[in-house]
This record gives C-alpha cells, structure tokens and sequence, in this order.
C-alpha cells in the first residue's frame, strides 16, 4: 500500500520547496512478543513475562511517548526499566528534537537485558494514520502512540501467560484519551513511585514551567530568527562561552568584533542570562562606558551565599531575591568606577540568546548549607549542588536521599534553566562514593575531561592476533621489511615503563659518518584502518597517564607486549635511519619497516650511569656516547634557531606500594639522556613530517605551534619591566635570548618562574591537516622548526598510527590506501577530535596531579616558600615550586577575622581602618598591576604592603577538610593556602609553629623603614627573609 | 492537428453549421463534455487535468515559489503585490506540428492571451472605473484586484521585499480543438486547488524583516480572489454563425475568432480576436453577449464540479482516510 506525506521546506537560499514522499504500509511487521505465536517473527525482544509493580499487577510492556524520552532519559536507563516498546513515531521524534538523546536511546535498543523493541508503527498497516485536517502534528503523533497502543493491547490480549501494555506519559490530556479508548495510561512518577525506589524518583526531572506570577530574574532571550538577523547584520557576536576558572561570573566569548578578532568579557549573573560554559551564545557589546579593564576577581562574597540559601529556605520570597538584585548592581558599579581610570578598556557585552546550549552532566556534591531537614528525613526537598568545575553554577535539584548523599560524589544533569530561576534546575543521575576516596575522585576526573575509561569491549579485542601472548616474529613478516636484528638496538625510557614504543642504535660508517636510526613500534601492523580498534583507539585518541593508573589508547596486549620493543625478543619496527656527518648534519634519510631485536631497555639513569662509567666499553655504551654527543650538536644547532626551553613545575609522587597513597613528592629531574631521546625522536618527526608533507600535501597529519600573540605577552613584559628586563616576543630566537638573559643573581628561581610564565604565554600546540593551513602557517615556534608531526609514540598516540599510515604509504607505491589518508574533510575532523582528547588527557593527568597533592597534604600543614604569578582583583595566585601546586591567597577579610582586626587598629600602624567583613584590605592598582594596601598616600610615597607578580611570599599549606562534601562557602579548590609573609592585617594567618613570631612583624616594619628607598629596589626584594631585610635597615 | 482541409470537408462543415447541425452532432452553442480532475500532480501547489472528449488534454501546474517583489520603475507600483507568471507549452507529442519549434507561436499567444487576463489587475484598468461609478466600498475592495481576479496584494509577503510568485504552466499533452477554453478550465481548476503555506513575518527592527514558513501542508491559504477570476468562451465564426467549442477541422474553417473572457458575475474581462476574417458590429455584439451568458453558465458548473471533488477529499482526510487521485489512470 502506498501512501503520500507532503511538507513544505524553505531552504537556505530562500526558496520554498514541497517535498512529497511516498510512504509504503506493509503487513509483515510483527509485535515480537516471546508468546506471540501469530506473528511471523523469528526472534523476540519483548519477553514473555515482563516485571509487574504495584499499579499494574499483570505483567506488561512499556510504551512511552516521545517527551518520556526527552525529560526523562536517566531514568529510562535504569536497569528497573525494561520491556519497552519503542514506536517508529516517538523515535524519529526523538531523532528530530536532540541526536545526543537520540544515540542513547539507540543504545538501549542494541542492549539485550533491556528488551527495547522498536516497531515500526509508522510502516504498519493497521497502525499507520493519516493526519487529519486542523490536526497539528503533536496530537497526530499522540494519536499515532493510541492507536499504536490499542494494537498491541488487541493483538497480545490472549497470550499466555498474560501481558498487557501501559502507555507512559506525562501528557494528562493524552492519558485521558487514552483511557477513554480503554488504554491503561499511566505517568512517569506513578509508575516510578509504584516501584518503590527512592533513587529513581530523584532522577525524575521536573521541567514543568514555573508559575508565571514569579518575579524574573532574568530577561528573556530572543528568538533564534532575531539572533540570526542580528549576527547578520554584526548587531550580536556569536561565540562560545568560555567561563572564567576563578570565577563563575566571569566569562568571556572569542570572536570577531567589527572583523577584528578580540575577546567580549560577560561579566556578572545578569549579563550572563542563563548561559553556562561551553554554550554557543550571541552576545550584545555593552555601550562603551560599560566597558572596564580590571582584572578578573575572585567570588568570595559570602552575603551573597548566605541569600542564596535564604531564598531556597524561604522558596524564592520576593524580598531577598531584590536585595539580591542590590548587591549585585552595586558590584558592578564599584568596578565601573574604578575602570574608569583606565585608558584601554575591554569589551564587554551581555547575553542576548543562547544558540546551542552544551549541557552535559556535572560531577560534583550536595551543598551541606542547602539541606535544611533533620537527619533521616525522606522528603523531597530542593537542595543545591556544586559542580566539581568551578566554572559551572550552582544547580538545584530536588531529591529525597539529601542526608545519604551528604559526603558524596553525585552525578547531575541540568533540566532547564526558567528566567524565574536564578538557579539551573536539574536532577540526580547517580552516586559515584565518597568524596576524598581514591577511586571516587579517580573516576569524577575522567569523567569531568570526557576521557574514556572503560573496558575494551569484547569486539574490539577480536582484532588483537589470535596468537595472543605467544605471537612471535613468522618469516613471512620479513616481507617487505629490513632485518635490523644484528643492529646495536637499545631504548632509554623512564623507569617503570612497559610501552616502549622507541629504541635507538647508532654505528660508525667507514666514511667517518654514522648511521643513526630510531625505531619505532610498528602499531599499524596490527591496528587496520576501519576496524573496531582502529575505531576505538581513534575515539580514545591518546593514552591518559595519570598519577596511579594509565587509561590506555590500544588493548595491553598491543601496547605493553607485542608492540612495546622490549629487549632481547624480535619485535617489528617502523625505522628511521639517517647519515649523519660528525656535525650532526643529515646527509641522507630513508624511512623503512624493519624487524629489530632490542639489546637492551635502559632507564634514564642506567643509560646516564653508563655514559659515565668509563670502564663500561661495549657495543651498546659506545653508541649511546656517539649518540649523546650528537645529541647534543643537535640541540645547539636547534637552540641556534630559535628553538625555546621552556619549563613547567612537573612533580612525580613516591607511592606506598599497597595502598598507592602519595608519600613523597618531588620535582621531575630532567638528565641529560631525557634530552638525548628527545633530541632524536624531534629529529625523526620533523624528517617524517616532510616526507609525508610531499606524498599528501592536502591531507598530511602535522603538528605545528602558532606564533602567540602579543597581546599574552603584555601583563608579563609590564611585571619584568620593573626589574629592568625586557622580554623579546618577536621571534622564537629573540624569546629564546631573551629569556636567557633574564637572570636575577640573588633570585636563582627567578629564570625558572619566568620560564614557567613564558610557557604559560603560549598557544597550545595542534594537530592539523596540511591542505586546511598555507605552508607559513606549519611553523612549529615552540621547536623552531618549519614543519613537525608526531611519529614516534604510535602506542599512546592515535596522531602517531595516522603518521604511520601516510608514512607507509609515501615509502611503498604498492601498497593500497583507502581515503581515509587522503580525504582532507575527515583528516581535518580527526584533527580537531585529537586535539580535543589531548587537552582533556593534559588537564586529567593535571587533576590527578592534584588529587595526590590533596592526599599527600592531607592532615598536614606545611609552610613554603611561592611566587605570586597572578594577580586578581581581590586575590592573587601563588605558586609553590618545591610541590609544583598553586592556590588562591584571597585579599579580603574573612568575616570571622573582623573582631580581631578592630583590637589591632588602635594601635599597629598596619591596619589603618576597620576591614569590615568582604571588604578588601588590599586592593588592585591597574597602573602596577599590583594589590596594595589602602592607607593614604603622599605624592610619591608607595604604598606600605604590595603583591606584585614574582614577588617570593610564604605561605601556609593546608587541606580544607570543611569543602570536602560540600562544605561552606563558594570555592571548590580543597588546597588552602594561607599568606604567611609579609604579614598583612586580615589575611595573612599565623604560623603553626610561631604564633606571635616577631619574626613576622619584623618584615612589615623593616618594610616601613625602608619606605623612603629606591622603590623598585624595595619591590623586587621585598619578599627577601627577614634577615636580609634586617641588614637593610641598619643601613 | 490537421493543418488542412479539403474544399468538400469544409463544404460539409459549413453547411451543417448554417443548418445549426456539426458533423460530430452537435448544435452550435453546445459543448463537447468536459472531464476535469485536481490535485493530480502532487509536487505542485495545485494542478488541474482538463480533458475534452474528442482529444483536447490539458494539464494545469501552479507552483507557488517566493522571489523578490517587482517594481515598475516608472509608477513605483508593484512593491506590495505578489506576481504571477504564465507558461503554456505544446507537448510535441500532441501533434506533429509541435515538433520542434512548431508550437512556439501558439505557445506565445496563448501564453500572451493568459498572461494579458490573469496577470492583468492594476486598478487602472476598466474595473476600477466600474468601482468608482458604484462608489461602493464591497464592491471596490473585491474589484481592486482587477480583471484577473486573483488579488495579488495578498501574495505579498514583506511590502517591498518578497512576495509569493504563483508559476502557472500549462502542458498541451493532445490536441482536440479548443485549446483557450480548456486553458483557461483547467487554470481555473487548478487555482481552486492551489495552497499556498503560510507564512509568520517577525519584525526585528531598524526596517528588517524575517519569515518563516510553515512547514505543515495543512495549514495553508487558498488563493484569494480565485472566484473571480475569469474564464474564456472561444467563438468561431463559420459563415454567417458562430459556434463553440470547436474541433480541430471546424476550427480550420473557421473565418474569425472571438475570444471572451467572462467572469463569474458576467462581467467582461477580455477580447482577442483571431484568424482573418471580419465580425459585423451587430454579429460582434451578439457574440460577446452570448459569450458572456455561456461563460457564466459554464463557471456556476465548473465550481460545483470542482467544490463537489475538493468537498470530497476533505470528508476523506477527516476521517483519516488516503486520498487517491486517478491522474494519469483515467481513461
């Protein structure tokens, strides 16, 4: 049977199109019920004895409407939820409205336990209707699910053992024409609270629109055929919000302002309209005198926290959300006024419209000050949560575990966002344990950088050789590769290292020159291009180091055996092997698969050990000292270019063996062979990266690092200024020297931190494809080199397995390629998806840096020496080198300090003022970029205390235990670090161990003394110990 | 379509008419039975097949597209108005004359002769004289769209800016005689069966607009003014009388040709004249005159033929019932 569907279609260019379909109705479609013996069907999904719960005592089939889907798509996945009839009518709308969901629900249908049955309703010739006149197509579809649904009641009411179907909707209008047909109809929460399980009757999301009586908060948002217009025309700027790490009020959109690219700041709740990170939105600039230069502040108000939870008690009463509405304008005027001293304002603008939002579900925990019932209580109730991204808001969920969920890690997802709401709305998705455990907090950070951790799935380990463990070097390898297996090979990695994916060799050529060759694992031997893992490895994209677990890119197998060139077994190989002169010059390169046995796998310092040791003269330490030399001719001839040594402050965690608890941390040491490797390895992709340039110069993986602008560079060249040193940004080579140059003889830390800061400065390095840049744009700055790629790490880099791959094609004409090497659409996508997984690998390994540093600091309270590297407007940052971690020294008064500082004001000359509760004692100075004390001053008279950046300050380090779960006030970071030196009234705190050290006040008054001295001098060696400082007022 | 005809046939022919008796059996004003279907063609926004027993077969497309409006530089007029635009083409396989470029001076005048009646509805033309005389404002309002009935301001979407353009095209699949009238039927049909998507403006400030159309087939506008849009009698003079309807032979006998374009309320929308011959001013008037009560006649059954099929489909859809049309599996 034929039928017609007829739509009308304006297309982009403007033109109207009809669009007709022919719409065949079949009689073979089946109900698939296990008891059905009338239908044709081979294999059933539905079983025969579907649950039963209270409401519904004889066992029956699901048929949920399309909105069951959309709101209520966590709970649907729920293991309590099966035997499903998914109509062709609710699945395509759900395709329609959101693909995210779309796949979801997809997964449930492909998952056996779940007994997702989709039947083709639209196809059936006895459920199939046409649209009536005046029908809108809603209630066509809410018809289409009825009649669905009566067929099925007719066609299984005689089955035996007994079934019957329940239509689930939410849709009260629905469910009464449903009863009406005689349809058992029936809503999400009855049916979930028929069931008994407090856990899922949190996950019910409730979007229903809030009353419409409710004073708004926030201005509505304009249509999307306004915002389109609007970005036409340049009215609105479309970007993605990019939310401030320190501040959730904070954000700032990349885009093009008058076709000039810049940055739109979106500063404060009102402004910000609803949008979260990571949306799409169109932004508004504000009018000029809007605009403001501060520097981003830290939100520490806790007023604001104290309303915030006042009008969830109080359920929105009026009168605390306007006094609200006062605190928050008269934040923005403080800023307003103090920009106004300011020459070059940023821009700012205001949320107009949200395009697409990017709401995912948020790790974090239950507000402990949001929870207002006793103990024990099971009621409903609305509670806030925080997420573990601080650059997300605070979101209000309803649920009745409050107290259970107390401590824990909760996963949540946001339902909606009603302008009456200051608060996203949104619901419980599941527990993940206890904050502060090990594995917990493990899992909350790959699950908050998107990094895929689970198990290898079954099909993808049917690709791995069916020779398993015992798979071996067979003759037949041997074709069309070298054999290297008499070759002096050795790999140098860092101890404990099971994924070798390089080795070495170098030998002398009867020409005075040597053969060099680095070799690397031949991953692509056993990873096939379109298979499930190559597919898989490519979504994984990158191996995920962390502190006490390693989330692999391809199975253990591939990884840390067959493919890993271990030593003493034949392994193959992808080689590179060059001449190279005695000055280290390339005379000749060639790229070939080869078979090599490793002689030997060395760590760092057994390779160093051997370099050393001089009664070591064997094949292997003789070549490791010819390369060693090479090496370092290299190097020189790479830092003649331009090349940049940069720095960042790397630590490496002692574990306990048992418990894998941090016991030591210490700084990375970098030894001379790391550099040895290094050198090598940039060596070989930057000749691999020209060969394959030349075979694919549309569609070649490369790596390049963009010249950064300026504009980064700014605050640091202000900051270095003062200490009489100059920063050349212009070139890599002139940075390079620059930096060299920057040394401080009585700061030796100096140049570290100033390197730390450079690399901060910098864009993040990318992988491209070659056809989607001109060649000026392949510039490697970082390396100084032209063109770069990555090749040697195929094991833990997916980039490496695609390089490989264009590589082997480039070297062997006979091999045949599909177009995944050649189609620059689907190269520039994997490009973008490897530099997503990259960035989320770095900051996971990051979090879990930090997540040891938090164990190892636990119950300790430790005092260090750090470095201001930021400054906020009422905060600075420190970074403390001997750990590598860096914290937040706020520079306002805590409201429980404020007694304290009334007693010290008559008679200390520090605080010359009361610091009332929130209010900064030290406050931002644009000109200096500093935070200095606010006491009057005299024409040219500095003032008493400032933080400037680099300044050497002690702090105390401790963990906030009251965070952990979700303790009081608006930070999430769990490091406290307390400002020791110099002291400041209001902030600074007290040593554990010298409690009314005099020692303490002896900075601030030898400080005073030196006031009327040179005051650059005194900047830079303000933060100096206290003897230094003593000797200097003497004099 | 023969092209000529023998010194006995037209004897024949002439004859008969004189004796009001045709050689298919006819009387002079009769015409030959008319078969019409709409909605055949379901891509377009209304279609229409007309078919006249002894071979004329027709079909009608209206395709509603949107484009900028068009402007008469001169009069500035035209900026709210929607356009419509006529195309007829001979189907080679009607006749062996269509070959080629055979049909292209037929193609032209009928092409001329609709775009002239339909396309034709400034209020300068002679309706608007007849609106000013009454002074009536019902009557105004309904013959401000002039002539060819359809109102075209109701086409504009944005004043200025964008409008719809109803594409009329006429297919000639055979050729039987009396082409205009089966046109002029089946454009007619056709219209009654066009329906256009609505459509939503948003004003979004600082004089720019933006629309959205809806995209449910359902809900849509009919054209309006499609009742008064005129259809046309062909008058053939044979001797001293005239006929309608005629078939090809008749129509190479025929000295001159009168086409009256009539609409619903007889009033005159149109003349052409054709083929050499003369009209005597009293045979003229006689021959609009009954061209005029023909076609109002011939436009009260049309309608009722066309609201009987359109009443039809519509009781089917409600009742959730398919339509289906016999388009090309009529006999």
């Amino acid at each position: 049977m034929l039928r017609q569907k007829a739509f009308v279609k304006k297309t982009k260019s403007g033109k109207v199109l009809k669009v007709v379909k022919e719409h065949y109705l079949r009689d073979d479609i089946w109900c698939s019920a296990e008891a059905c013996k009338e239908c044709g069907h081979t294999e059933t999904v539905l079983s025969a004895t579907p649950s039963i719960n209270k409401l519904f005592p004889l066992p029956h089939y699901i048929i949920p409407d399309t909105n069951i889907f959309m709101n209520q798509i966590d709970v649907m996945e729920k293991p309590q939820i099966t035997n499903v009839i998914v109509l062709q009518t609710v699945l395509e709308e759900v395709k329609h409205l959101s693909l995210p969901i779309y796949k979801r629900v997809r997964d449930m249908i492909s998952n056996k336990e779940k007994h997702f049955y989709v039947f083709s309703n639209e196809h059936h010739r006895e459920t199939f209707i046409e649209k009536l006149k005046d029908e809108s197509p809603n209630d066509r579809n809410d018809r289409a699910i009825r009649v669905a649904t009566k067929w099925y009641a007719n066609h299984i009411k005689d089955l035996k053992p007994q079934v019957s179907v329940v239509m689930m909707t939410d849709d009260a209008a629905n469910r009464s024409k449903g009863t009406a047909d005689g349809l058992q109809a029936v809503s999400v929460k009855w049916y979930i609270e028929a069931l008994d399980n407090t856990e899922l009757l949190d996950m019910i999301s409730d979007s229903r629109e809030l009353d419409d009586g409710q004073q708004l908060i926030y201005s509505e948002h304009l249509t999307p055929a306004h915002l389109s217009n609007g970005i036409k025309t340049g009215k609105f700027h479309q970007g993605k919000l990019g939310i401030s790490s320190h501040n959730y009020l904070e954000g700032s959109v990349f885009t093009k302002i008058d076709g000039i690219e810049g940055t739109i700041l979106i500063v404060g709740r009102e402004n910000l309209n609803r949008a979260v990170d990571g949306d799409i939105i169109a932004v508004e600039l504000l009018p000029k005198s809007e605009w403001r230069t501060t520097p981003t502040g830290v939100v520490v108000d806790e007023e604001e926290e104290k309303e915030e939870e006042e009008s969830l008690k109080a359920e929105q009463k009026a009168a605390s959300e306007h006094k609200e509405d006062v605190t928050m304008t008269d934040a923005t005027k403080t800023a307003t006024t103090t920009s106004a001293l300011l020459d070059t304002p940023q821009p700012c603008g205001k949320v107009v419209g949200i395009i697409r939002r990017n709401w995912r579900q948020y790790c974090g925990f239950i507000d402990r000050k949001s929870v207002h019932t006793p103990a024990g209580s099971s009621a409903p109730i609305n509670v806030l949560f925080y997420a573990m991204d601080s650059k997300i808001p605070k979101i209000k969920i309803r649920t009745r575990q409050a107290h259970s969920l107390l401590g824990q890690r909760i996963i949540v997802s946001i339902d909606s966002w009603p302008k009456t709401s200051k608060f996203p709305i949104g619901h419980f998705i599941r527990s993940l344990g206890e904050a502060g455990d090990k594995s917990t907090e493990t899992e909350v950070l790959l699950l908050e950088h998107d990094v895929p951790f689970h198990e290898f799935s079954k099909q993808v380990l049917s690709f791995l050789p069916v020779e398993g463990e015992n798979w071996v070097v067979q003759p037949e390898h041997f074709n069309g590769r070298e054999d290297f297996r008499d070759l002096p090979v050795c790999s140098i990695d860092p101890p404990g290292c099971t994924d070798i994916d390089d080795a070495l060799h170098v030998v002398a050529l009867p020409n005075g020159n040597y053969q060099v060759g680095v070799h690397i694992a031949d991953v692509t031997h056993f990873v096939k291009p379109g298979n499930v893992m190559d597919a898989e490895a490519a979504s994984r994209g990158t191996t995920v180091y962390l502190v006490d677990k390693r989330i692999d890119m391809l199975p253990g197998l591939l990884g840390t055996n067959l493919c890993s060139l271990r030593s003493n077994v034949e392994r193959l190989a992808f080689s590179c092997i060059w001449e190279l002169n005695q000055d280290a010059e390339i005379v000749k390169v060639r790229f070939t698969k080869s078979v090599i046995a490793s002689k030997a796998s060395l760590t760092y310092e057994e390779a160093q050990n051997r370099i050393d040791d001089e009664r070591m003269q064997d094949d292997i330490t003789q070549g490791i000292r010819t390369l060693n030399t090479l090496a370092k001719k290299l190097k020189q001839k790479r830092l003649d270019m331009g090349a940049l040594t940069l720095a960042s402050p790397e630590v490496r965690f002692s574990l306990e063996r048992d418990t894998q608890d941090p016991v030591d941390v210490e700084m990375k040491e970098l030894k001379e062979t790391n550099a040895l490797v290094e050198e090598f390895m940039l060596l070989a992709n930057i000749s691999v990266a020209r060969k394959i340039f030349e075979k694919f110069p549309d569609s070649a993986m490369l790596r390049c690092h963009p010249t950064p602008p300026a504009s980064s560079f700014e605050k640091l060249e202000k900051a270095v200024a003062r200490m009489g040193i100059t920063i050349d940004h212009s070139t890599s080579k002139t940075l390079s020297e620059s930096l060299d140059n920057a040394v401080l003889p009585e700061e030796p830390y100096f140049n570290k931190l100033l390197r730390i800061m450079t690399t901060r400065c910098m864009m993040q390095a990318v992988y491209f494809c070659s056809g989607a840049k001109i060649e000026q744009e392949f510039r490697h700055y970082g390396l100084a080199t032209d063109i770069y790629t990555h090749f040697t790490s195929p094991i833990r880099r997916y980039s490496d397995v695609m390089v490989h791959r264009q590589l082997h094609a480039a070297i062997d004409s006979d091999i045949s390629y599909g177009n995944e090497l050649t189609d620059k659409e689907s190269m520039n996508e994997l490009c973008n998806v490897l530099n997503h997984r990259n960035r989320m690998a770095q900051q996971a390994a990051r979090s879990s840096v930090e997540l040891f540093t938090h164990l190892f600091f636990k119950n300790k309270v430790q005092e260090e020496e750090g470095y201001v590297i930021r400054i906020l407007k009422n905060a600075f940052i420190v970074l403390v080198p001997k750990y590598g971690i860096e914290g937040i020294v706020y520079a306002s008064a805590k409201a429980h300090k404020t007694t304290a500082a009334v007693d010290a004001t008559a008679t200390t000359a520090v605080a010359t003022t009361t610091p009332a509760a929130g209010q900064p004692i030290l406050v931002y100075n644009p000109e200096t970029d500093s935070l200095q004390s606010t006491e009057p001053l005299a024409e040219g008279e500095s003032p008493k205390i400032q933080i400037q950046l680099f300044q050497k300050v002690m702090v105390q380090i401790s963990i906030d235990d009251d965070l952990k779960g979700g303790g009081e006030g608006g930070m999430r970071q769990k490091l406290k670090m307390d400002l020791l030196k110099p002291w400041v009234e209001g902030i600074s705190v007290h040593g554990i161990c010298n409690k009314d050290d005099p020692e303490a006040h002896a900075v601030t008054s030898s400080l005073h003394a030196a006031d009327k001295s040179n005051s650059l001098k005194r900047e830079t060696e303000a933060p100096a110990t206290p003897k230094r400082a003593d000797k200097r007022s003497k004099a | 379509m023969p092209s000529l005809i023998s010194p006995a046939e037209r004897d024949y022919i002439l004859k008969g008419v004189e004796c009001n008796i045709r050689a298919d059996g006819r009387q002079r004003p009769d015409y030959r039975e008319v078969i019409l279907e709409t909605g055949v063609v379901s891509q377009t926004s209304g279609s229409a097949r007309v078919r006249i027993a002894g071979g004329t077969d027709v079909l009608v497309s209206v395709k509603a597209e949107i484009g900028p409006v068009q402007v008469d530089p001169e009069t500035g007029d035209g900026a709210d108005k929607g356009q419509i635009i006529c195309s007829v083409e001979c189907a080679p396989s009607a006749s062996q004359q269509f070959e080629g470029r055979g049909a292209d001076d037929l193609n032209n005048e009928i092409t001329q002769m609709m775009s002239r009646i339909l396309c034709n509805n400034t209020t300068s033309s002679y309706t608007s004289t007849a609106a000013s005389t009454t002074g009536s404002s019902t009557t105004a309002s309904r013959q401000s769209s002039g002539p060819g009935g359809i109102n075209l301001q109701k086409l504009c979407i944005i004043p200025g800016q964008q409008c719809w353009i109803l594409y009329i095209d006429a297919l000639i699949l055979d050729y039987g005689g009396n082409l205009m009238d089966a046109i002029f039927m089946g454009t007619r049909a056709a219209i009654f069966d066009t329906r256009i998507p609505k459509t939503e403006v948003q004003d979004l400030g600082d004089g720019q607009f933006e629309f959205e159309v809806l995209d449910d087939a359902e809900d849509t506008d009919p054209v309006e003014g499609r009742e008064d849009m005129p259809i046309c009698i062909t008058l053939n003079k044979i001797g001293a009388c005239h006929i309608v309807d005629a078939s090809p032979l008749e129509e190479l006998c025929t000295e001159a040709r009168l086409v009256v374009a009539v609409n619903r309320s007889g009033q005159l929308c149109g003349l052409q004249k054709g083929q050499e011959g003369g009209i005597e001013p009293s045979l003229l008037l006689e021959m609009i005159q009954f061209g005029k009560t023909m076609g109002q006649t011939l436009i009260k059954q049309l309608d009722t033929k066309i609201k009987a099929e359109a009443d039809a489909d519509l009781a089917k859809r409600q009742r959730g019932e398919p339509v289906h049309k016999l388009g090309f599996f009529a006999q």
